[in-house]
């Protein structure tokens, strides 16, 4: 016998949990003190059944909690507030004596607090945290409606497992049908914790403007900047376009608007289709694969250099379509403002000056002069490096002549202000280089480690991309570690999870419906018998996989392993005699002594051993039973 | 490993089933049932069919002391219990024991006699024990009545009260035998002669033991009394039924699967059991409703039987 008072306390217990948890980080050290020590207060009391805080007590000191927390609630602080309260009114709760009432409140509370959490954070842990909480509170419920009635009832194991068995079909069924309504209710394109919560936003490694020597080591930033679903690509392609730097101002590569008029067209190329997970960022850069043509799915400004921008600031998560052309020819087309591509401020060093003097020397071809510089750069012995880096005054100079190590920026800045100096015009661009294959998934993952900037020189009439990074002596090393970062096993894993959640929940907005129901849309008008893709089924028939696996598992569940062994052996016997059925009145003894069959002598035997006796299988026996069934099938075949 | 004595009851039956009960097996082995289960037989069929000699052989073959009483309409209940008379040389009454202090009684015909005898009867079988004149004599153990009677209304014949049919474990009834076996019994002609040879073949303690085993260690599994239960249950409901089984049916029931098992070598009961020995434990203690008390009750509750269905784990 159980009383129906200890799986309830289980269940307040394992709903507090859940609703704080993805809470935790975001409370203040009084909440994050008070709630796991009230937990473990209230489950000592509850074994006790002796408690600290009386009922008026326990009022009087929410009453105080709420009016301090009102007090700083305003406009802009909203949800920290409201989310403390909550979390002190539970730990309150869970030291009180419980009353059906009570433990409503509880569940409640538990409730509003995953809620709450939701406007801080939509990470992977909300999903299974509100999985299970919708299980313990519908059970929860379903258990108090006894306890309502009788606080002492207590049922036998039987029975607990039979209220716990119908009370299970709530929770699995709503969640059934939350999946539904999740792909089709109604939704805005700003989801209200985004509007609530306006300081998640990442800052990632990519920056606006590139100053080499701006700071003394490079520390890169581990956070992830986005996700692109695309098919597996040569490691030296990954160049993920951003932004393009073209005016330099002092030391600081800066983007100015391309001069007006300015046109740029692509030819050729391998078209590359990617959707892209955006994390959400302080700026409003669009990245693709170099060179972008096209960005669908989400409202973006183009400039004429390929730098895409989004139309709005938002601080959500966003996701989008591209389609790049790998290896094309960026070519400007009619003249090119080529003073604003040349332009350099003053404060050059004397030896940068003679060094790009030297290099132009007898050469009127821009190509020669790209190649010269190479092979400048390359004489230079650089390393690329992280830390003890050029310092501020002359970083280029420094780097070039005397310390010899740098990161992308001493690269792309010094060669593309050599190029200038040598009358070739040049821009930067910055971005990503590379980029970790998921194991599991079609996609890749840049992280803030991956960020980059190369060159662009206007050769020949295009503008082609040059990375002199790839010129320092370890470069190829260093760029070919960035290509493909091996994970662990279970890193690599829980980057799927989140980049499904990613993709299936949080990217998943009013455009994601209109695409849905336009997708579903156009293939019901082009279906035709017999021409459907296997992908067309995938869904659907997963779902409705889904479904039948849980009834059918649920089901299974139910009925012992003794009962499921005879209905194999009866439905065996009743196809080797073209029965339609066995008569539910039929011993399994007199079905053995009919087929005349040994096997099926020993198979009853050892079952009725087991049922008419009042005991379970032991595994032995189990396995023997299904040995039998199996050889009783092959002769059968 | 067969429960005990197990192969001492099973020669028993082999002996009889092969030297005097050709086609009788069934009934022998309901009898066999009756009396491990510590039941009393009724064995109801036309005359001639071998009723007596089935008690007759049971009793020859088991070694326990025999008494047979032939009801008649002026059977008296002393006739049965024993009465006291004046012993002279002692100078007081002295108990003679009548018929029903053996181990096995058998009692042809008992609706010939009239009811006041019949129902001297009742106390022995339920109680198993006799008061006579105000003194309480215990019967001897094991205790065993079998009655055979016919069913055909014949002039002298007072039927048995329910009260009295509920209190026989089994009734069945023997059948004619086959066609060949009928033919090889004209031409030998009856068997009563060799009945006398037939020596015992298990001894009182072995009946003991073997009645113990039944009722100690067959074990009834939570199952079958479900099942059992339902059985029951049915027969209350059923719409040609006015009375359905009791309480002690359902405990006789029981009782007589464990035995039915015990016979098949088994230390537990199986639905099998339970079939096979529910219409010769329930049919004779049903009441019909008086619009359908033509049909047979056998059939009625074979009906049943053939309803509920059997568990299976």
């Amino acid at each position: 016998m159980v009383t129906l008072r200890r799986p309830l306390e289980l269940l307040t217990y394992a709903s507090c949990i859940l609703g704080v948890a993805p809470l935790y980080l975001y409370l203040q050290p009084l909440a994050q003190i008070a709630a796991p020590a009230a937990l473990a207060l209230g489950i000592a009391c509850d074994r006790r059944d002796r408690y600290p805080l009386g009922r008026h007590a326990a009022t009087l000191l929410s009453l105080l909690l709420f009016a301090w927390y009102a007090t700083r609630i305003d406009r802009t602080v909203l949800v920290e507030p409201v989310v403390n309260i909550l979390v002190l009114l539970l730990a309150i709760r869970l030291v009180t004596a419980k009353t059906g009432r009570n433990y409503l409140q509880i569940f409640l509370l538990a409730i509003f607090a995953l809620a709450g959490s939701s406007l801080l954070s939509l990470n992977l842990l909300f999903l299974p945290a509100l999985v299970l909480l919708v299980f313990c509170v519908t059970i929860g419920l379903v258990l108090l409606c006894f306890f309502g009635s009788d606080s002492t009832i207590a049922l036998r194991w039987k029975e607990l497992r039979s209220v716990l068995g119908t009370a299970l079909l709530l929770p699995a069924g709503s969640l059934l049908l939350m999946l539904f309504f999740f792909a089709i209710l109604p939704r805005t394109e700003h989801p209200l914790w985004n509007f609530l919560n306006p300081a998640a936003a990442a800052s990632s490694g990519f920056s606006q403007t590139v100053s080499p020597g701006a700071f003394a080591s490079n520390a890169a930033n581990p956070e992830l900047v986005f996700r692109v679903e695309s098919a597996e690509l040569p490691p030296e392609e990954l160049y993920w376009r951003g932004t393009v730097l073209n005016h330099l101002r002092e030391n600081t590569w800066v983007r100015e608007e391309p001069p007006p008029g300015e046109q740029e067209r692509l030819r050729g190329g391998r078209p590359i289709e990617q959707t892209i997970y955006l994390e959400p960022q302080n700026d409003r850069f669009l990245f693709a694969l170099d060179l972008p043509q096209d960005l669908t799915g989400i409202r973006s400004r183009v400039s004429s250099d390929r730098v895409s921008k989004l139309a709005t600031a938002t601080r959500k998560r966003v996701s989008y379509q591209a389609t790049s052309l790998l290896g094309a020819r960026l070519e400007p087309v009619g003249k090119v403002d080529t003073d604003f591509y040349l332009q350099l401020p003053p404060g050059i060093s004397e030896r940068l000056r003679a060094t790009a003097a030297s290099l132009a020397a007898g050469s009127s071809s821009a190509a020669e002069k790209v190649a010269r510089t190479e092979d400048f750069f390359r004489g230079q012995q650089l390393s690329y490096a992280t830390d003890d880096l050029p310092g501020t005054t002359a970083p280029i100079d420094e780097f070039l002549f005397s310390k010899k190590r740098g990161y992308c920026e001493f690269f792309a800045s010094s060669f593309a202000i050599l190029l200038r100096l040598e009358g070739v015009p040049t821009r930067l661009v910055g971005g990503f280089f590379g980029g970790t294959r998921s194991e599991f998934g079609n996609y890749y993952t840049l992280t803030g480690t991956a960020a980059h900037v190369w060159v662009e020189a206007l050769v020949d009439g295009r503008w082609q991309r040059l990375d002199p990074s790839r010129l320092a002596q370890n470069g190829a090393t260093i760029l070919a570690a960035a290509g493909n970062r091996p994970q662990a096993w279970s890193h690599s894993l829980l980057d799927v999870a989140e980049y499904y959640w990613t993709r299936a929940v949080i990217t998943y907005d009013l455009g994601s419906q209109l695409h849905l129901a336009r997708d579903a849309g156009r293939k019901l008008r082009t279906l035709r018998p017999g021409r459907l893709a296997a992908p067309d089924f995938l869904l659907p028939g997963a779902i409705l996989l889904f479904l039948t696996g849980t009834i059918w598992l649920g089901r299974r569940w139910r009925i012992p392993v003794e009962r499921r062994l005879a209905q194999r052996f009866l439905r065996l016997a009743a196809r080797r005699y073209h029965l339609k059925e066995i008569p539910a009145t039929a011993g399994l003894e007199s079905v053995a002594r009919r087929l005349k069959d040994p096997r099926c002598t020993e198979f009853v035997a050892i079952l009725s051993r087991a049922i008419y006796r009042d005991r379970r299988l032991t595994p032995v026996e189990r396995q023997r039973l299904r040995v039998l069934l199996k050889e009783l099938r092959r002769r059968e075949d | 490993m067969p429960p005990a004595k197990h192969a001492e009851v099973q020669k028993v039956i082999d002996a009889l089933e092969h030297r005097v009960l050709h086609g009788k097996e069934r009934a022998l082995r309901l009898s066999l049932i009756a009396l491990l289960a510590g039941g009393h037989l009724l064995l109801e069929d036309i005359p001639g069919l071998g009723k007596t000699t089935l008690a007759l052989a049971l009793s020859a073959a088991l070694g326990l002391s025999f008494g047979r009483i032939q009801c008649t309409s002026d059977l008296l209940p002393s006739d049965i219990t024993g009465l006291s008379i004046y012993d002279r040389d002692a100078g007081k009454f002295r108990f003679i024991e009548g018929p029903i202090f053996n181990n096995i009684l058998l009692a042809d015909e008992i609706n010939r006699a009239m009811p006041k005898t019949q129902s001297a009867m009742l106390e022995a079988m339920e109680e198993r024990r006799v008061t006579v004149e105000g003194t309480t004599y215990p019967l001897p153990e094991p205790f065993l009545v079998i009655a055979t009677q016919n069913p055909v209304e014949q002039v002298g014949t007072y039927p048995l009260p329910e009260s009295q049919l509920d209190r026989f474990l089994i009734a069945t009834g023997i059948g004619y035998p086959g066609a060949d076996l009928e033919k090889a019994i004209i031409r030998r002609g009856g068997i009563r002669e060799e009945l006398r040879d037939i020596a015992p073949l298990l001894s009182r303690d072995d009946l003991l033991e073997a009645r113990r085993t039944v009722r100690e260690q067959i074990q009834l599994g939570e199952l079958l009394i479900d099942y059992i239960y339902r059985l029951v249950e049915a027969t209350r409901n059923h719409p040609y039924i006015l009375s359905g089984l009791s309480t002690r049916g359902a405990i006789n029931l029981a009782a007589a699967a464990q035995a039915a098992a015990y016979l098949e070598r088994r230390d537990y009961v199986i639905p099998e059991d339970v079939q096979l020995v529910a219409v010769p434990v329930g049919a004779h203690r049903l009441i019909l409703r008086p619009q359908h008390e033509a049909l047979p009750k056998q059939e009625v509750l074979q009906s049943i039987v053939a309803s509920v269905p059997v568990p299976r784990g």
